[in-house]
């Protein structure tokens, strides 16, 4: 007499694995997956149609110097609403040629400060509506300020460590093997055809809306975190060593590559939607070193060694810098800017010069010959 | 009510002694002097300066005085003692430039703000009489210790004491209760928020420990909490302070441990402040009836 396999009861150990089975998250493994395909297809098209963009970048905007470039990857961030995408999108016009090393470092940066921009434009939006209070822009501005404080100190010596060399033995295989001819398998013909079909500043814009879509998909695809139970659980009431919510912020933002998901995570924490300063300003910190994962990762799917070696001397200049202000000058630091942001979020007028500022700044760096 | 005055014979212990009879004398309290000698040469003349110590003490009007040796490590000799035998409070006095703080004291009083269980008071420059207090809450369940302790003490010396909570929240979200940030300690109490029920128990505990409302002020800052309470103590011209400490890590279980995350307030107070410090760990309540 047989059976079918579908009548067969499970054994034990059939039922144990049977359970681990289910008890998997098949749909967000799916939806990990396809981010991860999506970002690499986004980034191939992007790499594929980034001379399209010349006319613009060296003609129109004429971006030549550090600082242009600066003030370019900050304004694309508010185009796009986004940093990572621009960061990404940085790394191909390197490896177009169109922009020098220098340059990328600096667009990447920019690409951040515009990124924290976002927060805040969306908090700016709500208040001008007369929705909500000065006060309760306070993160969007604290965010900025820290980017800002953390970033620009270390332009310069990222720009050390990438023009002496020292990070250059730190990417430790050759990314030109393996791993890029299979993308080449899996994603050339797509890339090709959309090259064949469009002109080629369209192939850049689409490959940029994969990777924006790449990123939103990957947000869906996150576990829920629960800090609620963890050690953190009174991170809004209990005041935590400045080392231990940077290295909260660091490795959250490791895990799900965005900071404002890893901030998003911090609210459910508090009842009444509030922190404790001195816990969110090394978070913040901590976010703004591992926030540039993502870029790594394109960086070593480009095949270019120099790309990845740009994020590195990102990701290093940061982190050194973060860690002197934290070690060595952090309560002078966080009052610092904890007055700049009380002092911009005192009243509407100086709100809105501040917002007027940071648009006017960026816009700026891009004239600078 | 019993006192342990650790001693190295100093001038600034003989300070920390002193200032120990504004409590011992009201409460008839029996004050033990510890002297630890590290080196056996050193014993003879640590032991005349306690017994000098000890005469200066009963003539400030302390009935009970005993002078203890024990030989080793200081800091681990008097948490020995603490465990040995319960002691309401432990005073140790503390030299040094303001400055140099940290790394002076970094050898006895820090080890002891950092592993004993009983109310440490750290002296490093006594006033001369304890008029107001100052007792800081985080505004957590554990604070209600530094009330009781906190208020034992004042109702014992007469003190005037102001409760203190700083709130250095700032709002995560766009929907965030912005207007509690900003108030004041009695509107906090009024509008029955968190941190207004916290003030109104404390205060509570302070009537039942005998500290009058008339006595007892609360207070609402707001900004960095070690800051702000560097600036009350500045301001308000305070002679103690009392202060919470995270427990005692014993090593048993991972939650324990998670006080390790914990900003060490008191160290940064004690390294900030010539004032009169007091650290309060949880405490059995009913020994701190006098």
């Amino acid at each position: 007499m047989s059976t079918t396999p579908e009548s067969t009861p499970p054994t034990g150990s059939g039922r144990s694995i049977l359970s681990r089975l289910r008890r998997i998250r098949w749909r967000k493994i799916g939806l990990f997956v396809g981010s991860l395909m999506l970002f690499i297809l986004g980034l191939e098209t992007m790499r594929t149609g980034a001379r399209g963009l010349a006319p613009l970048i060296t003609g129109l905007l004429q971006v030549s110097n550090p600082v242009n470039s600066l003030g370019f990857g900050w304004l694309f961030a508010y185009a796009v609403m986004s940093g990572s995408p621009v960061a990404a999108a940085s790394l191909t016009f390197f490896d177009a040629g169109l922009i020098d090393q220098v340059g990328a470092f600096a667009m990447i940066t920019g690409s951040r400060l515009g990124a924290s921009l976002v927060v805040l434009l969306i908090g700016a939006i709500y208040m001008l509506r007369g929705h909500e209070r000065l006060a309760s822009l306070a993160t969007g501005v604290l965010a900025l300020s820290v980017t800002a404080s953390i970033y620009l100190p270390a332009l310069p010596l990222g720009y050390l460590m990438m023009t002496s060399g020292v990070l250059d033995g730190l990417i430790p295989f050759n990314p030109q093997g393996a791993l890029i001819s299979l993308i080449d398998v899996v994603f050339g013909l797509p890339v090709a055809l959309a090259g064949r079909l469009l002109p080629e500043w369209m192939v850049f814009l689409l490959g940029l809306g994969v990777i924006i879509a790449s990123f939103n998909l990957l947000d869906r695809a996150l576990p829920n975190f629960s800090l609620k139970e963890s050690a953190f659980g009174q991170i809004a009431r209990l005041l935590y060593r400045p080392i231990v919510t940077f290295s909260l912020g660091f490795g959250l933002t490791l895990l799900t590559m965005s900071v404002s998901v890893s901030l998003g995570l911090l609210v459910p924490l508090s009842a009444r939607g509030y922190i404790r300063r001195e816990n969110l300003v090394p978070y913040i910190m901590g976010c703004n070193v591992s926030t540039f994962i993502d870029t790594l990762i394109a960086g070593l799917l480009l095949g270019n060694p120099k790309a990845a070696v740009i994020v590195l001397a990102e990701m290093s200049s940061i982190l050194i810098i973060s860690l002197i202000v934290l070690l060595f000058f952090f309560p002078a630091y966080e009052r610092a800017v904890l007055r700049f942001v009380i002092a911009v979020t005192r009243t509407r007028k100086r709100l809105i010069a501040f917002l007027i500022a940071i648009f006017a700044l960026p816009i700026a760096l891009l004239f600078v010959r | 009510m019993r006192i342990l005055v650790a001693s190295d014979g100093s001038e600034c212990a003989r300070e920390a002694a002193l200032y120990a009879c504004h409590f011992a004398r009201p409460a008839q309290a029996e004050v033990v002097l510890l002297g630890v000698v590290e080196k056996p040469q050193t014993e003879p003349t640590l032991r005349s300066a306690l017994d000098a110590l000890r005469e200066e003490i009963v003539r400030q009007g302390v009935g009970e005085c005993a002078v203890k040796i024990r030989h080793g490590e200081p800091h681990l000799q008097i948490l020995a003692e603490t465990e040995e035998r319960f002691y309401h409070l432990t005073l140790v006095g503390v030299r040094g430039q303001r400055h140099l703080l940290p790394f002076v004291v970094g050898g006895t009083a820090m080890r002891l703000a950092q592993h004993i269980r009983s109310p440490l008071l750290v002296v490093a420059r006594a006033r001369p009489a304890i008029r107001k207090m100052l007792i800081c809450t985080s505004g957590e369940q554990p604070a209600e210790n530094n009330a009781v302790v906190g208020g034992a003490l004042a109702a014992l010396i007469g003190a005037e004491v102001t409760v203190l909570h700083v709130m250095s929240q700032i709002p995560l979200t766009l929907d965030a209760k912005v207007e509690d940030l900003e108030r004041s300690a009695a509107e906090l109490i009024a509008s029955g928020a968190r941190e207004g029920l916290h003030l109104q128990r404390l205060l509570e505990i302070l009537e039942a420990h005998g500290v009058e409302r008339t006595r007892s002020v609360p207070k609402v800052r707001h900004g960095l909490v070690i800051d702000e309470i560097l600036s009350e103590v500045r301001e308000g011209d305070y002679d103690l302070i009392v202060l919470g400490a995270r427990p005692v890590l014993e090593g048993q279980s991972w939650w324990q441990w998670r006080a390790l995350f914990l900003e060490n307030i008191p160290n940064h107070v004690l390294t900030h402040t010539r004032r009169p410090v007091l650290v309060v760990r949880p405490v059995d309540w009913a020994e701190w009836r006098f």
